[in-house]
This record gives C-alpha cells, structure tokens and sequence, in this order.
C-alpha cells in the first residue's frame, strides 16, 4: 500500500531545516553582537518554554526558574573547563580532587545538567507541589534562592562567589537553534499526548480534574521534574554562552524575564513563547539607549539614566497586563491551516 | 451492595454536617438522596468520592474499603460523579473535555506517550494504538449521548442542557460502576426533568450502571427511584420506597415544616 506524505509534516520538516540551515549560514556571516542576541533569544526561548509547561499548561505558579539554570549552568561550567585551565578559578581553594579529573564533552555536560536539575525538581516538588498557588510561588522562589546560596558556599565544587571562569565559550548559532527546535518538538510531544490533556485539565479546574482519575502529585511533579529538566539545558547553554558562571547571574530577579515571556507570549501556548522570546530579548537589546544619557538640541534629557529601560519595561509590562490579558498568541498555536486562512487564494493552487 | 456506608460521619469544627449515615445502594439500581438545602447530601458525596475524610465510619465499594482515599484512586476504582454547580473545563472542546476522563486508563508511560510511532507494534509503541482507542470510544460516546455535532465547540458555549449532559458524558467517560449524580435537574424546566429522567434510565440500562442521586425535583426523584433517603440537618430520618417516602409524616414535616 502506498502511503501518502502527510503535507503538514512535510511542511514542518521543511521549516525545520530551513532554520537550521539559516542558523548554519547566519552563524558564518553575522557578527558576534548580533549573533550572540540570536542566541540568547533561542536559549530564553528553551527556558521559557519549560516555565510555559508549568505555569501555562499545567496552571501552577513555579518562580523557581533561576535555580534550575544555575543547576544546568553549573554542570557545564564544572565538567566542561579544560582540566589545566582549571587552578586558574579555582585559586583559593583547589578544586575537589575527583570532579578535577573529569572533563566533558558540552552536549554531555549539559545533559547532565538537565537530568541534576530534574533531580533536584522531584526531590524538592513531593513536599512543595502540595501547597497551590502563592505559596508555590514562595516556595519555589525560596528554593532556587537557596540552590544558588548552598552555590556560593561549596567552595570546592563551585569556587564559591569568585564563580568559574574559562568555560568553552559557545557561539555555535547551529547546536543553539538545534538545542531549540529538539525542546519545542518534545514539548509539542508531550503537550499533544494524554499526559498534555492531563496537565491542561489540572490547569483547567484541579479538583474536577481529580475527580476524572487524574492524579495531582504525579502529573505536577512530572511537569515540574520536565521542565527543570529543560530549564537545566537551558541553563548550562546560558553559562556556555556568558563563559564564566558565577552564583549573581541566577538572581531570583533573572527568573522574572521568564515570567514576562510566558505572559507576553500567551500562558499555554508554545508559538507565543518563541515570538515574545524574541521580542524581549531584542527589546532588551534595543532599548539600551534609555540607559545612556541623551542630549537633544544640546539639552540633556534628565530621565535618561542607568535603570530607564527597566522601568519602561515595567511600563511596558503593565500596559500588557491592562489590556492584552491573554498575551500574543493566548492558547492558540501556529498551525499551517492558521497561515492558509490567511491566504485563502494559496488552498486552491495547492490542492 | 456496590456501595455501602458504615456510621458514615463528618464534623467541621463543631457542626455535625452528616451524622452516623448508614447507605446502602445495591448493584444496577437507582438510589436517591433528598432533603432540603444544607441537610448534608453533597457532604455525603464528597466523602463517598474522596473530596472530603470522614470524621467517622467507613465507606465500601463493592468489598473494598475506600474511606479515604484520593479523589482520583476512587475514580479508577470505579466511581465517577458531575457536580452540582456545573464544572466543565470550560476553555476547552467537548471533545477534549470527555477524552480527558480517559486517561485514567492509558497504560502508556509518559516518555512512551511523547515518542509515539504510529505503524509500530504495539510492544515498541503502545501509545499510538491506546491513543486511537480513546479517540474511537470518545466519538462513540458523544454520539450516544447526541453530543456529537458539537463536539468541537468550546464547551463552554454549550446551551446549559447541554453543558449537564456533557458533564454526564465526561463522567462515563471513565467508565464507571457507579454514577453519583449531584442534582443533575438544577435549573431545568418541568418538560427537561422529565426527559432528564428517561435520559438516566437509559443510561443505567447502556451502561450497566448504579446510579446515586441527589435532586430536588420530587416528579424525577419519584419517578425513578427504587429506593430514597431523606437526610435533615445531617442525619438520615427516613428512607424507603418512594410511595413510602410520600406518606412519612416526618418527611412531609422536613420539607413544608410543621404547625408549632
């Protein structure tokens, strides 16, 4: 029996390969500036989407996204420093003996820095994935507080607060996209099967949902073990890309960009996650010039100082909140049918 | 007796909300539960579905004891209830919202679930051919309970017959032996009790299922019962036949109250 392509993943794997093939070729042509904010969007767009998982389609509030990049950032800052350019950190204290001997590759490395922060999710989500939102909140802020306290203070693992320096520095527009596109392909996995739907009716109404057989404790915990998972992969390519980590990147504060993403993006929907992904970091980037002292016919505009553009974010922010509740996209995802609705003249021709 | 109730109790703080309830609800029947509003019955469900821990006593279903346990180890035993202010996932399709009942019956593992392969056996990929399964038994569901034409609206633009029904729909979905149905008439008109009523016979009867009820509507409860208790401030002060029922003084006096 001859079976027919289906045109939808045809299509798909065609965007697919088109992205990589453009990230293979901008990553030869652009320069380091603006490659480097490409990157950074695509790994907020892996840590977003793992924040998306729990706080848009499973309806809980986690903050505790800081801590589990620390986790992923760390594993690859420890395994993957070459082991001679190690003492050069690891100055005041040397490095713990049997950690100074392993080095990694980086795709290594940042597996298991995913799997420690999954790791580190289900030993911390049995007692905390009980308590529902605000306090989940708290609580999870509180946890990735102390993950990057207990950090600073291991001394030997970590370097304390002096953080590691001399990672491999990653630029590699290809393997960071790729990183990107493995995330949203699993997640669309997951988020399509049973164990989707599951976690969209806990989202939907907790108690109904229990009341339909669907265990609370195990399907949170199972969204909240993935994401830390991927937010650890995102991590450990966050630390690759800055080439040194050290504790005062993973500030709680760090967690809140995420948070604006989500809610830009649209809580419970992917393509919204990558579009605000983008826009935020390269608002980010584009609005510096709020930070710089500007002069304008020779008078000097006194509102133009350092902490402008956050407070124009935070404007930003609220105007969203006020009047765009449901973000970008709201649950809606990008479908192929969505764009030939648009183009409603293209059906014909195709078919 | 599929379901059965021993001393069943509950106290929040100082207030008996059901006192020494003792149910007893035989295989394919339809039992009912009145009595007047804050009498205890949706506390009485709450237990029996694991929402609330007794204070007291003890709940069987069948010969296994279920006191206590979680909403959702009831449910896959075997007992699925709507609610009585209706909760549907409101922001989702009539079709997702029944499929959803279903997943208490995937065997499938979560990382089987993601890396799902259609085409292979079923030992390499279960997913595809349990997912198929749900898909097909949804369908048939719907189209049972004439839900079908609409299963892809979001539900919560449903007509409000309709969002009953579908509520009854997602609880069928997780195929259950016993059916609580928590005032499934609130709201509707004389002409849409009574279809109501023949709906719950019918279902009883295609489903093989015992069914518990709770209503207000005296014409529905009377009409189908094979067996009523009354509950008052808690405790249970009469049961029986729904003829009986009828005559018993104190049930007349529950509910129009008495001359002193």
């Amino acid at each position: 029996m001859m079976k027919k392509i289906n045109p939808k993943i045809f299509m798909t794997l065609a965007a697919i390969a088109l992205t990589l093939a453009a990230a293979f070729v901008l990553n030869g042509v652009l320069d380091s500036y603006l490659k480097r904010i490409l990157n950074l969007c695509a790994i907020y767009t892996i840590i977003s989407l793992s924040l998306n998982l729990v706080n848009g389609f499973t309806g809980m509030f986690s903050l505790g996204q800081a801590g589990f990049m620390a986790v992923g950032a760390y594993s690859v800052a420890i395994f993957t420093v070459p082991i001679e350019l190690r003492p050069s950190s690891f100055y005041l204290v040397p490095m713990n003996p049997f950690l100074a001997r392993i080095e990694l590759p980086l795709i290594a490395a940042l597996l298991l820095g995913g799997l420690f922060a999954a790791l580190f999710a289900l030993v911390i989500g049995f007692p905390v994935l009980r308590l529902r939102g605000d306090y989940l909140a708290i609580a999870t802020l509180g946890f990735s507080e102390i993950i990057r306290i207990l950090f600073t203070n291991m001394q030997s693992i970590t370097n304390g607060a002096l953080g590691i320096k001399n990672v491999p520095p990653l630029s590699n527009m290809f393997l960071i996209y790729l990183a990107m596109i493995l995330t949203i392909i699993l997640l669309h996995l997951l988020l399509t099967s049973s164990y989707g739907r599951a976690f969209k009716a806990i989202r939907e109404d907790e108690i109904v949902a229990e009341a339909m057989g669907i265990g609370l404790l195990k399907h949170k915990l199972l969204s909240f073990v993935i994401s830390a998972f991927f937010a650890g992969i995102g991590g450990g390519l966050y630390g690759a890309l800055l080439g040194t980590v050290d504790p005062k990147n993973f500030m709680f504060t760090l967690t809140y960009n995420f948070v604006l993403i989500i809610v830009l993006g649209g809580l419970g929907s992917i393509t919204g996650t990558v579009i605000a992904s983008f826009i935020i970091t390269f608002g980010m980037e584009w609005l510096r010039f709020f930070d710089s002292p500007l002069r304008l016919f020779g008078v000097v505009i006194p509102f133009f100082q350092p902490g402008l553009r956050m407070v124009v974010f935070s404007i930003l922010l609220m105007v969203l909140v006020l009047f765009f509740q449901k973000g970008i996209m709201g649950q809606r995802e990008f479908s192929f049918d969505m764009v030939r609705r648009l183009f409603p003249r293209k059906k014909e021709n195709a078919s | 007796m599929i379901l059965r109730t021993e001393d069943l109790t509950m106290q929040f703080g100082g207030v008996t909300a059901v006192d020494a309830f003792n149910l007893r609800v035989p295989e394919g029947e339809i039992i009912s539960i009145i009595g007047p509003n804050g009498a205890g019955k949706t506390t009485v469900f709450n237990m029996i579905t694991g929402t609330y821990a007794p204070t007291k006593g003890k709940i069987f279903f069948g010969d296994k004891d279920i006191t206590a346990k979680n909403p959702s180890q009831i449910t896959k035993a075997g007992i699925a209830r709507t609610f009585q202010n209706i909760r549907l996932f409101k922001d989702l399709t009539v079709f997702e919202n029944v499929i959803i009942a279903k997943h208490l019956h995937l065997k499938s593992n979560w990382l089987q679930s993601m890396f799902r392969i259609s085409g292979l056996p079923s030992w390499l990929s279960p997913y595809p051919a349990e997912e198929q399964r749900f898909q097909e038994e949804t369908e048939e569901l719907l189209e049972k309970l004439e839900l079908s034409d609409q299963k892809d609206a979001v539900s919560s633009s449903l007509p409000y017959g309709r969002q009953r029904r579908l509520e009854i729909a997602r609880a069928l979905a997780t195929q259950p032996k016993l059916l609580l149905l928590d005032e499934p008439a609130a709201g509707m008109n004389p002409q849409e009790t009574q279809e109501l009523s023949s709906f719950i016979e019918r279902l009883r009867g295609e489903f093989n299922l015992t069914i518990l009820l709770i209503e207000h509507h005296m014409d529905l409860v009377m009409d189908i019962s094979k067996h009523i208790y009354v509950m008052e401030f808690g405790l249970n002060i009469a049961e029986g036949a729904p003829t009986e029922i009828q005559e018993n003084p104190k049930v007349i006096e529950a509910y129009l109250g008495s001359d002193d």
